[in-house]
Parts: structure tokens; sequence; C-alpha cells
């Protein structure tokens, strides 16, 4: 009888969670429902655009504020008449992170939906996978992420292909730039020992040097991500005489490295972090005064753009956005209309000329135009900004002419 | 050598958290003979509780970072009791009726218990890390001489998993169903002759496990991210210092907490790169034990 009862209670755990996986909300129908009603029966057909982004999974936070981003451009540009008097409709697929349903949504939304341009795109691991796919479909791409050199060598040649996230080389580039700028010479080195630390810890070991004639990488660490103790590995490095610390960490391991440093009394000049992330209300905590980092825009840039869109953003969403994938989708899906309304629909060659004439006051602060960059013909953004949190907010160091505060 | 003395503290302080994870562990295999794999992701369901406990104290009661001491006063023991009544729930419902099949049957359930626990956490809440903004996390206290100095988690966790230990030992050796849990372990046979209600001990030893899984739990919000996975990690090094002490030796794992803490920290110190070598250095004692020793460094052949 027990027993009997016990495997039920299995079973019925195992029901419950085989229905909370599927019973998540179907962003696609909602969107097009959403349109469906709005949209004026007489007006000229709607113009579909598709955005493949991730919507649950692990990367769902950006993905969410991604498509938030293209909800905002949407918003402003029917309101202002659409293109040409069409509507426009961006029809979101969700990748779930993961390649497989990636390469499926990609055909439905190139297939079925017919849409005009293919944009979004955040992982590198799920654009490689859609590099098959893209080439066959040749469908014009407009693709925010992905900073992977593999994917990049992937489109070469792809004269329908725009980029706007900096490749791996440029964030490399813009940390080197900002680390030469400072009057430091002897680093220290911890990474993570998975792909990405070790990756980028090679870089900072093999790279910089030769860009910054002086500096040395005096130490490396690695470390297992997840580890709650960090204070051998610190010793080490307090004990090299390095008087700036550059961490590779995972999103976990940020606090509790920068807490241990404090423990065994290592008080580097100048701490660079590059963690995917930092984590969420990282400012709040004691541990961030001081901790520099790279990224592509904070709201406090000095540009009128940034200014207009983080108003209009909070306007409509009641809140800021949570990461710099809010402004770019943004200027991804009003750079994609910006074009269409000189080339019209359905004309892929004079879309892909207009897209070359991109000249666009961008909310993430630099004027968006594309050029050729290492293997593409049309790369968007091609530098990073290197932040510092003060007093519990992130303000912007390097390049000297964004800066909102000097460096401490 | 300067770093020595600090070295030996930090390996101590950590040895603490170590030794209450893997007590509890020792108490199911020692007492009812049963390999719990799902005991990690009970330390987590701990963690949760205690992270819980922090945002309502922190949170709409507004006492801000500064209720770590009213967090362990509170949560441990809170947790401990929610996490004592659940295991005695799970014993009953679940691992009962399966005492008499082969061990391979019950590995299975305490294993796909596991998967069920961390996804259903992953289901109900969500996968994202958290972190408790809590302000002896990053608060130091400045040891005597001015060489080091650590963190007051680091040194409450291990008081407190010290004390939590002490207090098992105690309940072991001093209270009836402390010794009714022992002669249990000894000899299930002889224990059911002299009229002990075996399956009641089992069924209180399981609840008494997973209470000190959630106390380690509550403490661990206080050194790392609240995640649905952090299970696994622990989990790991609680099964290599219980193969240590020898299999079921309750009193072995104070010792061999202390052993493993250090060398980790010793080999993280003074090998070069140590610090992403030394999970290795587990799964090594474990094979070199189980090879040369099986019954454990602490128990003669």
């Amino acid at each position: 009888m027990r027993r009997t009862f016990a495997t039920t209670l299995i079973i019925a755990g195992l029901v419950a969670a085989a229905c909370g996986g599927t019973a998540q909300p179907s962003p696609t129908t909602a969107a097009t429902q959403a349109t469906a009603t709005t949209a004026p029966t007489a007006a000229p057909k709607p113009i579909k655009l598709g955005a493949l982004i991730p919507l649950t999974g692990p990367l769902a936070a950006t993905g969410q504020d991604m498509k938030e981003g293209y909800e905002l451009a949407k918003e402003q540009i029917n309101a202002a008449g659409g293109v040409k008097g069409a509507q426009i409709e961006v029809i979101y697929e969700d990748d779930k992170g993961d390649p497989a349903t990636a390469v499926a949504s990609w055909e439905k939304l190139v297939n079925n939906e017919k849409v005009e341009v293919m944009m979004g795109g955040l992982s590198s691991t799920i654009s490689l996978a859609l590099v098959e796919p893209a080439k066959k479909a040749a469908v014009p791409m407009a693709w925010t992420g992905a900073a992977a050199t593999a994917f990049e060598q992937g489109m070469q040649g792809q004269d329908f292909f725009f980029h706007y996230h900096p490749w791996e080389y440029q964030n490399g580039d813009s940390a080197y730039a900002f680390l030469k700028s400072v009057a430091i010479t002897k680093w220290a080195v911890i990474h993570e020992d998975g792909a990405f630390g070790t990756g980028a810890a090679k870089g900072f070991k093999e790279d910089f040097p030769k860009q910054a004639p002086g500096a040395t990488v005096v130490i490396t660490e690695a470390f297992k991500t997840g580890s709650t103790d960090f204070t051998a590995l610190l010793n080490r490095v307090k004990s090299s005489g390095a008087e700036g610390v550059i961490i590779v960490p995972n999103t976990g391991d940020v606090i509790p490295l920068l807490t241990q440093m404090r423990e065994v009394g290592l008080k580097p000049k100048i701490t660079y972090a590059s963690p995917p992330s930092f984590p969420a209300n990282f400012g709040g905590s004691p541990v961030a005064e001081g901790v520099a980092g790279l990224t592509l825009w904070t709201e406090d840039i000095p540009a009128p753009a940034t200014k207009t869109f983080v108003a209009d953003f909070q306007k409509k969403y009641n809140k800021k956005p949570v990461s710099y994938w809010a402004p770019l989708a943004y200027t991804n899906l009003v750079t994609v209309v910006e074009a269409l309304k000189k080339s019209g629909p359905g004309n892929k060659a004079a879309w892909i000329k207009a897209m070359e004439e991109t000249s666009y006051a961008s909310p993430l602060g630099p004027t968006l135009k594309f050029s050729k960059s290492q293997f593409v013909a049309h790369q968007g953004f091609t530098s990073l900004v290197t932040f510092q949190w003060q007093s519990g907010k992130q303000e912007i160091v390097f390049p000297k002419d964004l800066a909102t505060k000097p460096i401490k | 050598m300067e770093a020595l003395p600090q070295t030996l503290l930090f390996g101590i302080l950590r040895s603490g958290l170590y030794a209450l994870t893997a007590l509890g562990l020792a108490i199911s295999l020692g007492v009812i003979g049963i390999v719990n794999f799902a005991h990690g992701e009970f330390v987590m369901l701990g963690a949760y509780l205690g992270f819980w406990l922090y945002l309502t104290l922190s949170g709409p009661l507004g006492l801000g970072p500064e209720v770590s001491p009213l967090v362990l006063a509170v949560g441990i023991p809170l947790s401990a009791l929610v996490l004592f009544i659940v295991g005695r729930g799970v014993f009953r419902f679940t691992l009962r009726p399966l005492l008499a099949r082969p061990e391979l049957d019950q590995m299975l359930l305490t294993f796909g218990m596991a998967i069920l626990i961390q996804n259903s956490v992953v289901i109900a809440l969500s996968p994202q890390a958290l972190d408790a903004n809590l302000g002896w996390r990053f608060e130091l206290i400045e040891m005597p001489g001015g060489v080091v100095s650590v963190t007051y988690a680091r040194v409450a966790a291990f008081v407190l998993s010290m004390a939590l230990v002490a207090g098992t030992y105690l309940l072991l050796a001093r209270t009836r169903i402390g010794k009714q849990m022992r002669a249990v372990a000894q000899n299930r046979l002889g224990a059911m002759v002299v009229g002990i209600h075996v399956d009641r001990v089992y069924e209180v030893a399981f609840g008494l496990s997973l209470a000190l899984a959630a106390g380690a739990g509550v403490m661990l919000i206080f050194s790392t991210q609240v995640s649905p996975f952090i299970g696994l990690a622990t989990i790991l090094k609680a099964f290599s210092i219980v193969v240590l002490a020898g299999l079921g030796n309750l009193f072995g794992v104070v010792w061999a907490s202390l052993l493993l803490g250090v060398a980790e920290q010793v080999i993280s110190q003074y090998v070069p790169n140590g610090a992403a070598l030394r999970d290795g250095l587990f799964f090594l004692i474990i094979f070199v034990v189980l090879l040369v020793r099986p019954g454990g460094l602490g128990r003669s052949r």
C-alpha cells in the first residue's frame, strides 16, 4: 500500500515537472494576435520582421531585455507611420538558448512566416549553428550578438549579413586600450579554468603585452568556477608583487573572489573584471567599489540619443533597461526599418545598399556605420567602453571622450 | 613559508562546514545503510530557506544587511526543523518500502530524488543564481598580529558547524534515541531482539541527517551564490570525507574533514596552479583509500 503511494507521489511529481516545462506562453502567437487586432484593415499589408532571441532558458533575462528594446522601437516606428504607411510586425521566436531549437525556429521564420529580414542573435554557440541555414536561405540578416570570431569566419563573403556587436578581438582591443592607459606594468591574471576563462586569459597573457610595451603578466592563476575558497591563490598573487589584477570569473565567482581579496589583504591599484555579466544588484555590495570592467553601454553615456532612449524606455516600462542589449535591439530594428524605407519591401539588393549607407546616431553612444572587419564586410560597433563601479554606479572612465567620471 | 599560519587557519576554518555536511551523510549511511545521493540537494533546500529568511528580514522588515546574526540564529533551527519533518516524511513514504530491496534500488531512488528536487526548484523558482547581500559576508575581523583577517561569516560558519557536530555527538552518546541509533547501526537484528523499534529509529536518523544538511545550507549563503545547482559540489566533497573516515564511521568525520580542508589549502598555496587542481585531490583520496584500505583510514581491518 505504502509503496503504491510513494510511486504515485513520484509520478505526480514527474507529471508536474513535465507540465511546467511545456506551459510556457508562446510569444509568437501573442505578438501576432496583438498586431492583428491593432492593424487597420485598409492599410497596406504589414511588413514581417523576424527576431530570434532567447525568451526562456539560461539566457532569458538578456533575451527579454532585447524584446523590450524591439517593442519600444516598433511602437515608435508604427506611430510615425511605419514603412510608407505599412505597419511593421516583429515575429519573435524563442531559441531557448539551445542550438537545435534555434535552427528549427530559423526555418519557421524564414519558410513559414517569410519574414523580410532576420534580426536578433545573442549567443555565439547558437549563431554558429545558424551559419549553414543562413547561407542557404540568404535572407537579409541584421544580427545583434555573437562575438565569436568563428562565427564571423562562417559568415565571410555573405553580403546580406550585417553584424552589430563588436567581435571577440575587438572586445580584447578595447580592454587592452584601457589597461594600457593605466600606469601599471605588473599585472596578475586570475581566471576560471573553463573555455571562457582560459580563452580570455590567453589573450591577456599573450596579446596584451604585445600591445602595451613594458607591461608584463607576472602571475597567472586558474581556479575551478564555483569554488568557495580562493584565499590560497590570492595569497600567491599577493606575494607576486602584481600592482594590477585582471580577473576572468563566471558571475557567481565575482563576489567570493573580491571578498577574499580583502581577507588576504590583496589591494591592487586596479581590479579589472570581465565576467559574462556582473551579479544582480552588484553595485549594492561593499566589494564593488573601484572594480573596472567592459561594456557596450551604460545609461549615463553622454549622448542625446541615449538620454531620449532611456526616458522613452522608462515611460513605457516604468523601469530602466537591464543591460546594453535593450538599446542594441532598439538600434537593430530602427536601422533595419530606416533601410527598408529607402528600399521598399521585397528588394534585397536595394536594402543591402541602403543598410551600407546607414549613419545612425544610436542610443549606444557612437554613430552606427557599417564597415569591413576581419572577415565580414558589414560590421557595426567596433569598440566598447570601460566603466568602474563608483558609489554603487557604473561610471564610464574610458575612453576619455565618453567618460562620466575620472578613474579612481 | 610566511603564509603558512594563514594557510592552516583558512584550511581549519573551511573544514567546519565540510564536517557538518559529511556527518549528515555518514548518519544515513552508518545507521540506516543507504547511500543518499540527494543529500546535497537537501543542503540546497536549506540554503533556499536561509535565503528566503534573509529576503524577508532584510526586505519587508527593513533590517538591511545587518541581519546576519539573526539569519543564522533563526534560519538554522527553522530550516533544520522543516527538513527534519520533511526527512521523516521522505523516509516513511519512499525509502522504508525499499529497505528490504537490493541496495541498487535504494541508490536509484535517492539519485532520482536528487534530480527531482533540483528540477522542481528550477521550475518553481528560477535557475538564476542569487547573492545574499549579508553584512557578515564582507565585514572583516582583524586577527591578532594583523597578518591575516577573515570575514565574520567564515568564523561563524566554523564555530556553528562544530557546535552542531558536537551536539550531534552528544545526542548519539547520551540520549536514548542516540543510543538506539548506535545499537541499530551495530546490529540491526540484535536491536530488534531487545525491543528497539528499528523503523522509527531509522526515520528519526534520516530526519536528523537532513536537519544537519539544512543547517549547512543556511551557512552556505554566507560564502557562495544560491542556485539550484549547488548540491553536487557539496555532496562530492562530503562523499570523499565519509570514505576517508570509513563508511559509516560517525566519529571519524571531524578529523577527515580537517585533514581534507587543510590539505586542499596547502595544495592551492604551494603547488603551482593548485587551485584548479585541488578538486582532483578529493577523487584521488577516494581512489587510494578504496584501493588500499576499503574500510577507511579510521578503522582497523
